[in-house]
């Protein structure tokens, strides 16, 4: 049967201003049901050519390109060497190496970081008119900041090189440590993106708590300068452990313990989880709220 | 769900939230917390889809209609399952092809095939697949010299024609689209239109929509007519469109409606200030003062010759529009009648059950849409631009006359006023006669002056023969 288009302005009636019925309204569950496979090969080549895209776009457009990506860890070393060699002396031994191995595992955190947080919001166009799974935009990111970790660990290597350090079994065992490290960072900017969606001063609060971070963590300074009382504390912040224990495997050759290994890899898997849980839950509202 | 079921929609419903004010920052969060203002905490929640019940079958081709912001796109959008509604269940079986707006993650720095891959492996192609595909992408664009340019150089007509080409990449089975076709000109019009027959032909599921009601008609079998989250119809495109044309119209009408009635309380605010300042002129007034009921007197004849003019022009725009209508319904008449008599010619060769409802079918709308019109032909009729005012206008000079007459003490004026009561005889009613035969007769007792009283037996001869005639008349 056909109804008149009534002229009263039907919004009014159905505008739900009662507590009651917000509730009953969240309380209602939808289905969907879509029976589509979901194609892991597709997700990754979508992974593909957006990380692939991003690094394009990221160095097309500066003049030294992607040298930067090279230059910038350097640099940083060099300025921090001097001061704290001739300025305010610390004694370490290798101390190049360092400070650079440090440097270049708190650049690939705040890069993933901060380029995931801007990803899903310029890319957020997409989610909004195609069925697209989201998380693909996070891990993009977080890939293309792989591919700048690994070039800079490639520098690193040359430096182990020239100081003429070996590379021996504890080296091998540094892998964990890089496995562990990825995967705090792809949880930590899923974290993070999915708060940016709704608080957009996150940026400035995250950039201002890497920078925080940066001094708590033992780049500059080893840890042993931490006196004994907060030392526990001190190190349960994960990327501590993992440039504590990475250094010691691959400069000082020291073997890690399972014990601290462990440890590790829950802190930074509980992270991840948290991480993917939050994000899950978000992915269905992620086309009204970005 | 049936096999051949492909989509199915069962009382979806979706609540979407409009905050007053809203929070992006956590300083903003904060504030709201201790804010006395209620805006900052308050959101009012709207329901955009009402208990939408839909199955669409494999092959069909259904159209969504509606006015802005009745809850089309939302649909589309949940059967392509980019929003999720607050309640309900959607099933759909098959894959999807949402073309709910063109050209969605090209990125302007790269180039065009870039762009083409990138759509590529969002659509959930591999690279193999899209460069099987890249040929006929580029054929079907016409845009062969332009693929190795930046996406930033295109025109938006280069650009509209390479991102529908990019979406047909993927051989869908649903195909979604949202008022797309609106961009670009004829000839890539004609083009997808051509290309949305073919899916047709090749029995893919379409759901178009759009507000252009031509195309919707030349392509779906069955639509849907939307209005503030609801289904308000839904069945044969031409009973659905031609029911939708209507309501809008009616609405038309109805703000047409309004308008005059505003205008006519215009009309007579302003008739009405006007008496005030003509009877302010019966005190007797020093000069300044009246120089200022005269300027007023001036502004209120400007203001109602305006109103009248607007008044005049909404009159001769709705008769456009109902002329319009009319013609349409005259068309829609001839082709009606001309079925009824080919399926009447076919009757008497075979008979048939199909033929013989659907002839009846036809005769109802053949009815339907004659009354339809003489209702219209009647209305316009009615509505014609009569110059409501100027019949009162008429009445209350003469009224004024003869209050005039009883006020003035001056026999010049009285005998000016007399001779404009001469020539206005013709419009006068019984009850004024009677009326001014009584004033006069009393002025011929009260006075002495003799060609005064000669003017005055006059007007009373003139106004016993109008009686006269009135009676013989009736």
């Amino acid at each position: 049967m056909a109804k008149g288009i009534s002229r009263k302005n039907v919004v009014k009636k159905d505008i739900a201003k009662s507590k009651k019925t917000r509730k009953k309204i969240r309380k209602q569950k939808a289905k969907i049901v879509i029976p589509s496979i979901p194609s892991w090969k597709s997700h990754l080549n979508i992974i593909k050519e957006f990380a692939i895209q991003d690094f394009k776009v990221k160095y097309k457009n500066s003049i030294i390109g992607y040298l930067w990506s090279l230059l910038n860890p350097l640099l940083m070393l060099v300025t921090l060497y001097i001061v704290f060699s001739f300025i305010i002396k610390l004694e370490v031994g290798h101390y190049q190496l360092f400070l650079l191995l440090g440097i270049i595992i708190w650049n690939f955190l705040s890069e993933a970081t901060t380029t995931s947080m801007e990803s899903i919001i310029s890319k957020g166009e997409l989610i909004k008119k195609i069925n697209f799974p989201a998380y693909t935009i996070i891990i993009s990111s977080c890939v293309a900041s792989m591919i700048t970790l690994a070039l800079n660990l490639l520098v690193f290597f040359s430096f182990m090189a020239v100081f003429r350090i070996k590379l021996t079994f504890a080296a091998l065992c540094s892998s964990i440590y890089l496995i562990e490290l990825i995967i705090l960072v792809i949880g930590l900017s899923f974290l993070l993106s999915g708060f940016y969606i709704k608080i957009r001063d996150l940026k400035y609060i995250w950039s201002f708590l890497l920078l925080i971070g940066f001094w708590i963590t033992p780049i500059v300074y080893p840890e042993t300068r931490i006196p004994l009382l907060f030392r526990k504390w001190y190190m349960l912040n994960p990327m501590s452990r993992i440039i504590n224990g990475s250094r010691d495997a691959l400069i000082y050759a020291f073997v890690p313990e399972v014990k601290q290994i462990l440890i590790t890899s829950t802190i930074c898997i509980a992270i991840f989880l948290i991480g993917v849980h939050f994000f899950k839950k978000l992915t269905p509202y992620l086309a009204e709220e970005v | 769900m049936d096999a051949k079921e492909v989509i199915k929609i069962q009382n979806v419903t979706k609540y979407f939230r409009i905050y007053h004010e809203k929070k992006t920052t956590l300083v903003d969060y904060l504030i709201s917390i201790f804010s006395p203002n209620k805006k900052m905490r308050d959101y009012e929640t709207i329901c955009v889809l009402k208990n939408i019940n839909l199955s669409v079958k494999k092959g069909e081709c259904i159209g969504i209609i509606g006015r802005n912001g009745s809850g089309k796109t939302t649909l589309l959008r949940i059967i392509a399952s980019i929003i999720i509604p607050s309640s309900g269940r959607v099933d759909v079986n098959g894959r999807i092809l949402p073309f709910i707006e063109l050209g969605v993650g090209f990125n302007p720095e790269l180039t065009g095939k870039e762009n083409i891959f990138m759509y590529g492996s969002i659509l959930g192609l591999s690279r193999e697949q899209i460069r099987n595909k890249f040929e006929s992408v580029i054929e079907f664009s016409g845009l062969r010299n332009f693929i190795d340019t930046k996406l930033k150089n295109y025109s938006s007509g280069m650009q509209a024609r390479l991102a529908f080409s990019t979406a047909l990449m993927n051989d869908p089975d649903i195909v979604l689209i949202d008022e797309v076709l609106a961009v670009g000109d004829n000839s890539f019009q004609k083009r997808c239109l051509n290309k949305m027959r073919e899916f047709k032909k090749e029995k893919k599921t379409i759901v178009f929509v759009s507000h252009n009601l031509e195309q919707v008609k030349s392509i779906c079998d069955k639509t849907i007519l939307l209005d503030y989250g609801e289904i308000i119809m839904s069945g044969n495109t031409d009973d659905v469109i031609s029911f939708y044309k209507e309501k809008l119209f009616e609405e038309d009408r109805m703000d047409f409606e309004e308008k005059i009635r505003a205008e006519e309380r215009k009309i007579m605010r302003l008739e009405g200030n006007r008496k005030k300042m003509q009877h302010m002129f019966r005190r007797k007034l020093s000069a300044v003062e009246k120089k200022h009921v005269e300027r007023e007197l001036w502004k209120i004849n400007n203001a109602l010759e305006k109103v009248r003019m607007e008044n005049r022009e909404l009159y001769g725009e709705f008769k456009n529009t109902i002329d319009m209508q009319i013609n349409e319904y005259n068309a829609l008449l001839e082709e009606n009648i001309k079925k009824a008599t080919e399926m009447k010619k076919a009757l008497k060769k075979k008979k048939r059950m199909a033929l013989k409802k659907q002839l009846v079918q036809i005769e109802k709308s053949v009815s339907y849409l004659k009354n339809a019109r003489d209702k219209l032909i009647l209305y316009s009729k009615k509505m014609t631009y009569k110059d409501v005012s100027q019949a009162p206008e008429e009445k209350q000079k003469l009224r004024d006359v003869i209050e005039q007459i009883q006020i003035a003490q001056e026999d010049g004026v009285k005998i000016e006023l007399i001779k404009e009561l001469e020539k206005n005889i013709n419009k006068l009613d019984r009850k004024k006669i009677e009326k001014i035969k009584h004033l006069l007769r009393q002025e011929l007792k009260n006075t002495k002056d003799m060609t005064y009283k000669l003017q005055l037996t006059k007007i009373i001869k003139q106004l016993i023969l109008e009686e006269m005639k009135d009676e013989q008349g009736n």
